[in-house]
């Protein structure tokens, strides 16, 4: 190597060496993810004690409403759950709809049939308090309301426990002190998804066909809809009243997980 | 003989002898590889080990408590507190207004459920059926996510949220261990949904006492530890604040402790580590307890200062040493070369020319050496970081960062250059005193 | 042990020439010695001479005889200790420090035995380093390297180091070298003293033509009695006196008697 070679080559060196050891002195950090954009879907639930998971293994996380919540709803949505064990439609209209108008809710799910089925309350007036209740619920127009019906008897929370003489559910709410007979119930709850069905129309609410839904589960098989007591929901109960529900949400509402 | 070309002269003759040339140099360039490696880790060990105090925040900053101060713990470092005292925006501002602080930044706790599919929690705190631990509660920290720089937080896993973000949250090791997760497994949670819920106290319609929460859904972006505030996860102002209010709007019959302090805390920045105490002194008027690590800080920087001292001691004395090996290099050259250096002054060269060029060649060794040592240092310091980073991030915690020292390095350069020409003005000034006679041969 | 000299032996500078530009060189009692193990060593006794303003003289004398110690005092090498020496009319032992290196490097071109390039450099660089320490601008010292690197036949190896030339290349590289500040003086010791006998004979052909081109006074240090009588003065050094002069033309050799 000449001489010259020589030089420059520990001067390449050199310089190579003072390089390398700024590189690398800062790491890059990743741009920071932002929230998904969009209005915040603010749900409110209204409802009886099947809405509060009593019944499910895990009620605080297997509550149908929580279940719906979580896997339907977007990432930013919020999440209040109204509902009292035992309300009936006229009850919720004074306890549980204040709550869903001072939360500006977006969403709201409705499904409050066992209380009022159960204690006779005619079809007629539980449609009249049911239309209020939906009518308050759907504001201006711009909340969305899903209102579920009447599943089949088997399987509506309550009926198997009391039928078979449990004096109260679990939640401590009593049963009535008189069931009505089956077949006046079958004919009540035929009546109460007709009103139900005409309600939700009048009012711009989306009916949840559980009637149908729940009788198609039980037809294909699977766990049962109703805990043991049959009083509640069960959590594999839940589910499945949380994913009817999810179906019902329209596809473009923005409110969609 | 201009200065330019006393300059090429000298590298001809420094080049002439290549072999030689790259002793010395190699001589020269590790022991300013050894004082530059050696300064750079002392300085980074110092970083590692205040920030370690200040546990991730700034040196100056000073932790306020919703909480009186107590009398009898003046001036220490941590004192224990006296009766709660709620922080209201009236005394954040007065608290800004104290002669010495450069900011104030805000601390809000929210109480929470915590609910984590998939995990389950044991000890106290957890709810669910039967304690099935399911959910638990727990403690939100929110504060500004913009400046994190200036809270104790240390990151040890993922990334922390975006600020203002309420959908993104980290968690600390000490929730996680509620879970059973611990050590590298940490890790492991980034990436992965809970759901919070804030609590709230109502009447239920038949006056018994009920709680409704407020849910949201949150993505667990990084692990922290943090001493911001007691609390297992950590979060944006916006997330936590929005739960304060829910909470707070309960009915009080039901939850008493709904309405808190509306900051949990106050982290206050003073303007320099010599301000801390008059300014923790100050807030302790306004009637705040506070605490910050300023004598543990003080201490531990006198001793790392007499280690500074030390290993500076060291560095140079490891110069000296090559410089030593300059003056003898210089002077065999000097030896050799008499009768070039004769030739020189033959042809008319001054004995300052002469002197000139054999500084000149001193410092051309000593420059290079500087330069190749300076870098090959800080490169063996990084090296030495990135292992110790290593260490630290796989026992989950906060590992080391090393900076370019450039006023080091440039001091380390200039340094080896002047010991060299230090070093070269014995043999130079032989050099000069040759006589022209040398040049012949008698 | 010599007396001196004999001033109506000197020639004077009456004579003049076309062009002359040459010093005149006059030596009056210098004696040196050099340090030795027990006392010091006489080199020089009580030499006195004249060189004219023209002139080219060799030195001549048997090996230790202070031919070159005599050299090295003319071209301001060694400091005059005893006596004056006088060139170009100003007595050169009263230089010292840069006065002396100034008259090196402007007055005096030297040539030496063993050639004196320095390695490290090429030919032209080696040619312009005399004129980088005179401070001339780069323009002027590269147009003069070229020049006198053609006048000695040297162009096309200017880019080699000393160490791939031959004797007779390095000393033709040394002659333009000592030329390049245009000296007026020109000393050169021993300068065939490493080279064959035909290389010698270019060598000294060139300096003498140089010389008569420039009209330098040139002053050559030998042990060859054949090379010294190309010159046309000889000055005979035997143990440090100067023995006698011989002035071509004036009919012989005139010796010198000592006591």
């Amino acid at each position: 190597m000449t001489r010259r070679r020589g030089a420059h080559l520990m001067a390449v060196t050199a310089l190579i060496a003072l390089l390398a050891t700024g590189c690398g002195s800062t790491v890059a950090r990743p741009a920071p993810t932002s929230d998904p954009s969009g209005p915040r879907t603010t749900y409110v639930a209204v409802g009886g004690s099947d809405a509060i998971g009593s019944g499910t293994d895990d009620p605080l996380l297997d509550a149908w409403p929580q279940q719906f919540f979580r896997h339907s709803l977007p990432l930013t949505a919020v999440f209040v759950n109204a509902a009292e064990p035992g309300a009936t439609v006229a009850e919720a209209i004074t306890d549980q709809a204040p709550l869903a108008t001072s939360s500006r809710a977006t969403v709201v799910t409705v499904w409050l049939v066992s209380t009022d089925l159960l204690a006779g309350t005619p079809a007629s007036t539980y449609g009249n308090e049911l239309l209020r209740l939906l009518t308050t619920l759907r504001g201006h127009g711009a909340t969305t309301v899903l209102v579920g019906n009447v599943p089949p008897l088997a399987q509506l929370p309550g009926y198997p426990a009391c039928r078979s003489g449990a004096a109260r559910l679990g939640r401590g709410q009593p049963c009535p002190a008189t069931l009505p007979a089956p077949a006046v119930l079958a004919a009540s709850s035929v009546a109460y998804n007709q009103a139900i069905a005409a309600d939700a129309a009048r009012s711009g609410a989306i009916l949840v066909d559980l009637q149908r839904g729940v009788a198609t589960a039980v037809t294909d098989g699977g766990p049962p809809i109703l805990d043991p007591t049959g009083a509640d929901l069960s959590t594999a109960g839940s589910t499945l009243v949380a994913q009817a529900f999810s179906g019902a949400l329209p596809a473009r509402s923005g409110h969609t997980a | 003989m201009s200065w330019t070309d006393a300059f090429r002269l000298a590298a001809r003759s420094v080049l002439r002898r290549p072999g030689r040339a790259a002793l010395t140099v190699v001589a020269v360039a590790l022991a300013a590889a050894l004082f530059t490696a050696m300064l750079t880790m002392a300085a980074t060990a110092q970083g590692r080990v205040l920030n370690q105090l200040a546990k991730g925040g700034p040196l100056a900053g000073i932790q306020v408590a919703a909480a009186a101060p107590d009398p009898s713990q003046a001036g220490v470092d941590n004192p224990a507190r006296g009766a709660p005292k709620p922080i209201d925006q009236a005394a954040l501002d007065r608290i800004s207004r104290i002669r010495g602080v450069d900011v104030v930044l805000p601390i809000v706790t929210a109480e929470s459920l915590v609910a984590w599919p998939g995990h389950t929690a044991t000890g106290g705190n957890v709810v669910g059926p039967n304690n099935s631990g399911s959910v638990v509660f727990d403690q939100l920290v929110g504060i500004n996510l913009s400046r994190l720089a200036d809270f104790p937080v240390t990151l040890s896993a993922g990334r922390f949220p975006s600020p203002g973000s309420v959908t993104q949250v980290d968690v600390t090791p000490v929730l996680l261990a509620r879970y059973g997760i611990t050590g590298t497994r940490t890790r492991s949670v980034v990436g992965s949904q809970v759901i919070l819920g804030a609590p709230r106290g109502f009447r239920s319609s038949d006056g018994s006492p009920v709680f409704r929460s407020r849910w949201t859904k949150a993505t667990i972006v990084g692990v922290v530890t943090q001493q911001a505030g007691s609390g297992g996860i950590l979060a944006s102002l916006s997330l936590v604040q929005a739960d304060q209010r829910w909470t707070a709007a309960g009915d009080l019959s039901v939850d008493p402790d709904a309405v808190g302090s509306p900051y949990a805390g106050l982290f206050v920045i003073a303007r320099g580590l010599d301000a801390v105490p008059s300014v923790r002194a100050a807030i302790e008027a306004v009637g705040y307890s506070t605490s910050a690590p300023e004598n543990l800080i003080a201490t531990v920087e006198r001793y790392v200062h007499v280690v500074e001292i030390v290993l500076t001691g060291i560095g140079v004395i490891a110069l000296a040493i090559a410089s030593l090996g300059i003056t003898n290099a210089l002077l065999a050259a000097v030896r050799e070369r008499r009768r070039e250096i004769g030739i020189l002054k033959a042809v008319g060269a001054r004995d300052r020319d002469v002197l000139r060029s054999f500084l000149i060649e001193a410092a051309v060794m000593g420059a290079l050496g500087g330069i190749i040592g300076t870098a090959l240092g800080l490169a063996l310091a990084r090296l030495v970081a990135g292992i110790v980073d290593g260490y630290l991030t796989s026992q989950g915690l906060a590992g080391v960062h090393v900076s370019t020292p450039y006023l080091l390095a440039l001091a380390t350069v200039a340094g080896a250059t002047a010991l060299a020409v230090g070093a070269g003005v014995l043999p130079a000034r032989r050099a000069a005193r040759l006589p022209a006679r040398e040049a012949v041969e008698l | 042990m010599g007396i001196g000299h004999r001033r109506d032996a000197v020639p004077t500078n009456a004579r003049s020439g076309g062009g002359t530009d040459g010093l005149t060189v006059v030596g009056a009692g210098l004696s040196h010695h050099y340090a030795g193990p027990s006392g010091d060593v006489p080199v020089l006794i009580d030499a006195s001479f004249t060189v004219p303003r023209d002139g080219y003289a060799a030195l001549v004398g048997p090996s230790g005889a202070g031919k070159t110690t005599l050299l090295c005092l003319i071209g301001g090498l060694e400091r005059v200790q005893t006596g004056t020496l006088e060139v170009g009319g100003s007595d050169v032992a009263t230089l010292e420090g840069d006065e002396l290196a100034a008259y090196r490097r402007t007055s005096v071109g030297f040539i030496f035995q063993s050639f004196g390039l320095l390695e490290a450099l090429t030919a032209s660089e080696n040619v312009e380093l005399a004129a980088m320490l005179a401070g001339e601008r780069t323009s002027v010292r590269r147009r003069r390297t070229a020049e006198l690197l053609d006048a000695v036949g040297m162009t096309p190896r200017a880019a080699h180091r000393p160490g791939a030339l031959s004797g007779g290349e390095r000393q033709r590289v040394a002659i333009a070298r000592a030329l390049v500040n245009s000296p007026r003086l020109i000393l050169a010791d021993e300068p065939t003293g490493n080279l064959d006998a035909d290389t010698s004979d270019e060598v000294m052909h060139l300096l003498e033509s140089l010389r008569r081109d420039r009209g330098c006074t040139l002053m050559v240090v030998t042990h060859d009695r054949a090379l010294a009588a190309r010159a046309p003065q000889q000055l005979a050094l035997d143990r440090g006196t100067i023995s006698s002069i011989d002035t071509a033309g004036s009919g012989g050799v005139r010796s010198v008697t000592g006591p």
